[in-house]
């Protein structure tokens, strides 16, 4: 049996559609920051620290931002952090925590977070189960 | 027949039977064409001079019967061995007669003339078959005694009555020659004369025309003029008596030549021929090939009113007029012939065939162009194989776009789509007036994809470059377009652009998405699929992520920790700052106010005295300061909002506290004074706290109150004053007049005297009486008069006192008159008009009209009336109105509210609309009434009203101002003839009714406001007027209208130029009075 890009695209929106998609993405963001003293602090958590302080950081420079538009500051501030790959965020950590040898490499996270075999075996494994129930529906319908 | 009998009339003289002859020549007896017998007569004269051969060939039918009689031929015989027609119609005549029995028709007799002269049978039996429907003729004065006397020939019998009694001249007279004679008129001592003259039988005839000929060439020259055609016959009009086929009533309109590409509109064709006649049918006709039109029409006329001469008559003129000229219809020329039997269809069936012929040859074109086309490609696709390159066409190939290569404008990239592309440019289009149509048109047998009207040009694009290219080579400067500014043919040239790049964009559709790499995968096994879908899933997953963050993560952490609650030491430093900054600031007002407070405290504060006058600017000034010293916008802000409530504050004090009058207080400073004053302005001033304010206007009040002295003893009171501050009670104590006033400058105490303006007029004893007002006027004076020592012996006495007194007397004449004369005419009179001494003394003097105005009356208050009698009715109106509306102003305020006479657009449209409507009204009630006649103008009318004039007793006044070119009243009057005013105009002189009132409108119509009138007959006349009347024509009557020449105030009197003709008689010229400075002095 043959299946065509089309099979393949109806075969993802089933699985996002039962919610293992969004299940997936949960994990990943919930997961313990790996390889770190502060073992019970999630990934999430960190992010938000992290940002947190880049933020205060910059408000230390220059003490104006928090007396402008509010949304329209913390819009421009928001693409400077996602830029490059997050470079801000990376670096700066690596500045002020010099000592702290920890590195807080955003991207590379998640890089090797999908790189992680035990995830796509999952996921070939609950997509296995989709396109199952899937075929049986195609099946039973004719 | 009659030229039969014309002919045989020669004979009729000697026969001597003239009514019978006439009988006979009666025309319209016989019934055959005339034709006919024209050609049966030559026939039988032929046969009867071979007959009679040894006659002479110019010998006469008639003249053959006498000669005939005498040589032995009886009649019967001759008739019988003339030939067998003559037979026939003898036996002809014999079967009419016996067979019908009607021996004495005459009818039957003539029929049986003409038959005998005929060989045909039919005809014979049509006689035959008339004869039967015909009454028997009866022959009248058949009678003896007449035949022997008039008949020669008896019809019945068809011989010559007296026959017998006959005898020929030749053989009873020999002396007239045998031959006979003939008249001619010859010339004989310069007069024509008629000779008789021997006839010479024997001479053979020559042309008379050939005897003076000369001959060129061997043919005969003629002195006539050589004719190339025919002559035109006069037209004969087509009646109903006419016979024959009506004549042409249609035109074919036709072009000269071939010019499928004229657009001309039918109608327009139409339009153009109508003016020969009314057109009953129009047709225009197309190519039944391929329904083009032909440019041909047939235009049919119409006779309209029953003349039925008319409709070929205006078809023959439109053939006419063009004949010789040609006919161009609107740049076309076209060639107009009468259809006449089927030149339509020749005409058309040319155009059709030249159209098919063209199409064919276009045809041909193309096809050789393809064919060149194909063997073009087969070079190149050789040429390809060997050189082993894409095939791509060769711009080159095209010897219009070698070395020139256009670009395809920016906007237009898109839509042309990398496809190929035609392209003319806009500079030629727009020089010839080409549209996208024509192209559409032309370039129609091609696959052109679309056309683009273009600011740069037209752009024709085509999907695929083949067509492009033999679209262009067959096309490009072959291909002619009429052009509109020319009306010519132009060739057009096309530039074709190439796509740049081999790859069309995306949207140009599936085709070219198709060939790139996107082909659909398909897997093979299951788990490739699912493998490939996880992999799908997690870069689905990634960019999930990734959004995630930035988006849930990312951007509220950063608002969140923008808040001001995050950054408390940061907030608490900058209020700290500001704090800082306001401490500096109040600093420097507390230093500012110091200085002030110093610097009043050192010196007297003069300047407070007077209001606010140059504080703004003074207060700007030191904004400025302060700015320089503090930057912040912050603070920039709050001490211009400081500043800004001060200053009206002040005013509004002193306006309230000083009540004096301006006039009544003040004199003037030194120079000192006013440099204090500018110190103390800066420092009273430059107030920017709200403590500070308060001190200011406190001090302000103080300073005002402040009292000051009179000059004398000024800086005594300010040495007084300037230690202790209550001498503001003094102060307040002091009158008036002396107290410190708010203007600019300074003032003096009193008014300036007539003296203080004139300088260089010595001093009347009254003015230096009246000079010393108050006791330190008195003082001063003393002081003055004590320095002064007298140099000449001072006149004393009597004398001294009477020459002041005389000097003070008229002094007091002089004022009064100047005073009247300021009265009067609001200025004095011209130093020329003053009396040096007395009149009398002077004597007669002319006085030029310069001066003249200024004693003349209608400068006396002209633009007001006079006080005499000024209330009109109008006047009237108004005041009940007032009392009225006082009245019901408590009740109802909007019915008060007086009618606004104004004469703005709304306000005429509004009349006019009001005026409809009362039309329509009128009309509704069907019948003409009085009651809602409306005056239309009475709507526009200005406010006026007549009051005595200046000019001439009454006049009449404007009671409001009044704009330029405004209608101002119409001069209403009876409307009377000519006559009429004339009689009238003598009995008003008559009864002493001196004012003229009569207006002429036209020349029989004069409009006399005497003793029926409106107002408008008060306006007087001026040479320099302000008003002009206007006729105008309101419902077809003439009327009236008095208009503003130019803007016009209140109380004016208004005047217009009565334009008098010039009259000759000195005695009846009528004396001007307008005074006008351009016054001509007469009416007429």
């Amino acid at each position: 049996m043959a299946y065509g890009v089309e099979d393949g695209k109806k075969l993802s929106d089933k699985y996002k559609k039962e919610g293992h998609f969004d299940k997936l993405k949960r994990d990943i963001l919930s997961n313990t920051w790996n390889g770190t003293e502060e073992g019970n602090e999630s990934f999430e958590q960190m992010l938000r620290d992290r940002v947190a302080t880049v933020v205060k950081e910059m408000v230390n420079e220059d003490e104006d931002l928090i007396f402008k538009n509010r949304g329209l500051t913390s819009a421009l501030i928001e693409s400077q952090l996602v830029k490059d790959n997050y470079s801000k965020l990376n670096n700066k950590n690596d500045d002020d925590y010099g000592n702290d040898a920890r590195k807080f490499e955003l991207d590379a996270y998640i890089h090797s977070e999908l790189q992680d075999p035990k995830l796509l075996e999952m996921i070939k494994k609950q997509l296995g189960e989709a396109a199952g129930s899937q075929q049986e529906e195609s099946n039973g319908r004719t | 027949m009659s030229g039969y009998y014309r002919r045989t009339h020669p004979s009729s003289g000697q026969y001597k039977h003239p009514q019978e002859q006439s009988q006979y020549s009666r025309p319209g007896q016989y019934r055959y064409p005339n034709d006919h017998s024209y050609q049966q007569y030559p026939n039988q004269y032929n046969q009867r001079r071979h007959y009679n051969h040894n006659e002479s060939s110019r010998r006469r039918y008639s003249d053959d019967r006498p000669h005939s009689l005498n040589s032995t031929n009886t009649r019967h015989s001759y008739y019988s061995t003339n030939d067998n027609q003559s037979g026939a119609y003898v036996n002809n005549k014999s079967d009419v007669n016996n067979g019908r029995g009607l021996p004495q028709s005459r009818y039957s007799n003539t029929s049986a003339n003409t038959a005998s002269t005929s060989s045909n049978t039919p005809l014979r039996t049509d006689s035959a078959l008339l004869l039967q429907q015909r009454p028997p003729s009866v022959l009248r004065y058949n009678t003896d005694v007449l035949k022997s006397k008039f008949h020669y020939f008896d019809p019945i019998k068809g011989e010559f009555s007296n026959k017998d009694k006959m005898i020929s001249w030749k053989a009873k007279d020999k002396e007239f020659a045998e031959t006979g004679y003939y008249v001619v008129k010859e010339l004989q001592d310069g007069q024509f004369k008629l000779k008789v003259k021997h006839r010479h039988p024997e001479i053979k005839a020559s042309d008379p025309r050939n005897e003076n000929a000369t001959i060129i060439n061997g043919k005969v020259a003629s002195h006539r003029k050589c004719r190339k055609s025919l002559i035109l016959l006069p037209r004969i009009s087509y009646d109903k008596y006419s016979l024959g086929p009506p004549p042409p009533c249609e035109i074919v309109v036709y072009p000269t030549q071939d010019s499928s590409t004229t657009n001309i509109q039918d109608v327009s064709i139409k339009n153009y021929f109508k003016k020969y006649g009314e057109i009953s049918h129009f047709e225009a006709f197309n190519d039944p090939s391929s329904a083009l039109p032909l440019n041909v029409y047939l235009i049919k006329y119409t006779s309209p009113d029953g003349k039925l001469n008319d409709a070929a008559k205006s078809a023959f003129n439109a053939v006419r007029k063009y004949e010789s000229s040609g006919c161009f219809i609107m740049g076309f020329s076209f060639n107009i012939v009468l259809n006449k039997n089927s030149i339509l269809n020749n005409i058309i069936a040319k155009f059709v065939e030249t159209n098919v012929k063209n199409l064919q040859k276009l045809q041909e074109d193309l096809k050789k162009a393809k064919e060149k086309e194909m063997e073009k490609e087969k070079v190149k696709e050789t040429q390809s194989k060997e050189i082993n390159l894409p095939k791509e066409p060769k711009v080159d190939t095209l010897s219009h776009a070698s070395g020139y290569e256009k670009k395809i404008p920016y906007d237009l990239l898109g839509v042309v789509n990398n496809r190929p592309v035609l392209h003319v440019s806009k500079i030629f289009i727009t020089k010839h007036g080409f549209r996208v149509e024509d192209f559409k048109y032309k370039l129609r047998g091609y696959r052109c994809a679309r056309f683009i009207d273009h600011p740069t040009g037209i752009y024709i694009i085509f999907n695929d470059i083949a067509h492009a290219q033999t679209c262009s080579n067959a096309e490009s400067g072959k291909l002619t377009i009429m052009s509109r500014s020319r009306r010519m043919p132009i060739p057009i040239k096309f530039h074709l652009i190439l796509p740049r790049f081999q790859n069309r964009t995306r949207f140009n559709g599936p085709g070219a998405s198709t060939t790139s790499a996107d082909v659909p995968v398909e897997y093979e096994s299951k788990e490739e699929f699912i493998d490939a879908t996880a992999k799908q899933i997690l870069k689905d997953l990634e960019k999930a992520l990734h959004v995630d963050i930035k988006k849930r993560l990312i951007g509220p952490t950063v608002f969140d920790t923008l808040d001001h609650a995050n950054f408390p030491e940061v907030l608490a430093k900058s209020e700290l700052r500001e704090k800082q900054k306001k401490q500096e600031i109040a600093s420097k007002i507390a230093e500012n106010e110091l200085k002030r407070k110093g610097e009043a405290k050192r010196d007297f504060d003069l300047f407070g005295l007077y209001g606010g006058y140059a504080k703004s600017h003074k207060r700007s000034l030191d904004r400025r300061s302060s700015l320089t010293m503090d930057r912040t916008s912050l603070k920039r802000k709050k001490l211009s909002k400081d500043i800004k409530p001060m200053a009206h504050l002040l005013n509004e004090e002193t306006d309230s506290k000083e009540a004096t009058p301006y006039n009544d207080s003040g004199t003037p400073f030194s120079k000192e004074d006013d440099e204090e004053e500018d110190e103390n302005m800066t420092s009273s001033t430059s107030s920017s706290s709200e403590e500070e304010e308060e001190e200011g206007t406190d001090k302000k009040l103080k300073s005002e109150s402040e009292p000051t002295t009179p000059e004398s003893d000024h800086l005594h009171v300010i040495k007084s004053l300037l230690p202790d501050e209550n001498g503001s009670l003094d102060i307040l104590d002091t009158p008036l007049m002396y107290k410190p006033t708010t203007t600019e400058i300074p003032e003096p105490v009193y008014p300036p005297e007539e003296y203080d303006l004139k300088y260089s007029q010595t001093l009347s004893p009254l003015d230096l009486q009246n000079a010393v007002k108050d006791e330190e006027d008195m003082s001063i004076l003393k002081e003055l008069l004590n320095s002064y020592t007298v140099t000449s012996a001072p006149e004393t006495g009597a004398l001294l006192e009477y020459k002041t007194w005389k000097s003070r007397t008229q002094k007091v004449e002089e004022e009064k008159a100047s005073d009247w004369q300021i009265k009067l005419n609001g200025t004095l009179f011209d130093s020329e008009l003053q009396p040096v001494s007395s009149f009398k003394a002077e004597g007669f003097r002319k006085i030029a009209d310069k001066l003249k105005v200024n004693y003349l009356p209608h400068r006396r208050k002209i633009h007001q009336p006079l006080n005499t009698v000024n209330i009109h009715n109008e006047k009237n109106e108004y005041t009940p109105e007032i009392s009225q509306r006082e009245e019901s102003s408590t009740k109802d305020p909007s019915d008060s509210v007086p009618q606004e006479v104004s004469s703005s657009r709304d306000n005429r449209a509004s009349n006019r609309r009001f005026q409809q409507n009362i039309e329509a009204q009128k009309a509704a009630i069907g019948t003409e009434s009085e009651l809602l006649s409306l005056n239309q103008l009475n709507k526009r009318k200005k406010p006026v009203m007549f009051a005595r004039s200046a000019i001439h007793n009454w006049g009449l006044y404007a009671l409001d101002s009044i704009a330029a070119k405004e209608m101002i009243i119409e001069y209403v009057g009876e409307r009377i003839r000519q006559p009429v005013a004339e009689m009238r105009e003598k009995r008003y002189l008559k009864n002493g009714i001196g004012s003229s009132y009569l207006f002429r409108v036209d020349e029989n119509t004069v409009i006399d406001a005497t003793k029926k009138g409106g107002i408008a007959r008060f306006i007087n006349h001026c040479c320099d007027p302000n008003c002009t009347a206007k006729i105008i024509k309101v419902g077809g009557r003439r009327r009236i209208v008095i208009y503003a020449l130019r803007d016009i105030g209140a109380n004016e009197e208004l005047t217009y130029d009565y334009k008098f003709e010039r009259e000759q008689d000195d005695e009846e010229r009528l004396p001007c009075l307008c005074g006008a400075p351009n016054c001509k002095g007469f009416l007429n």
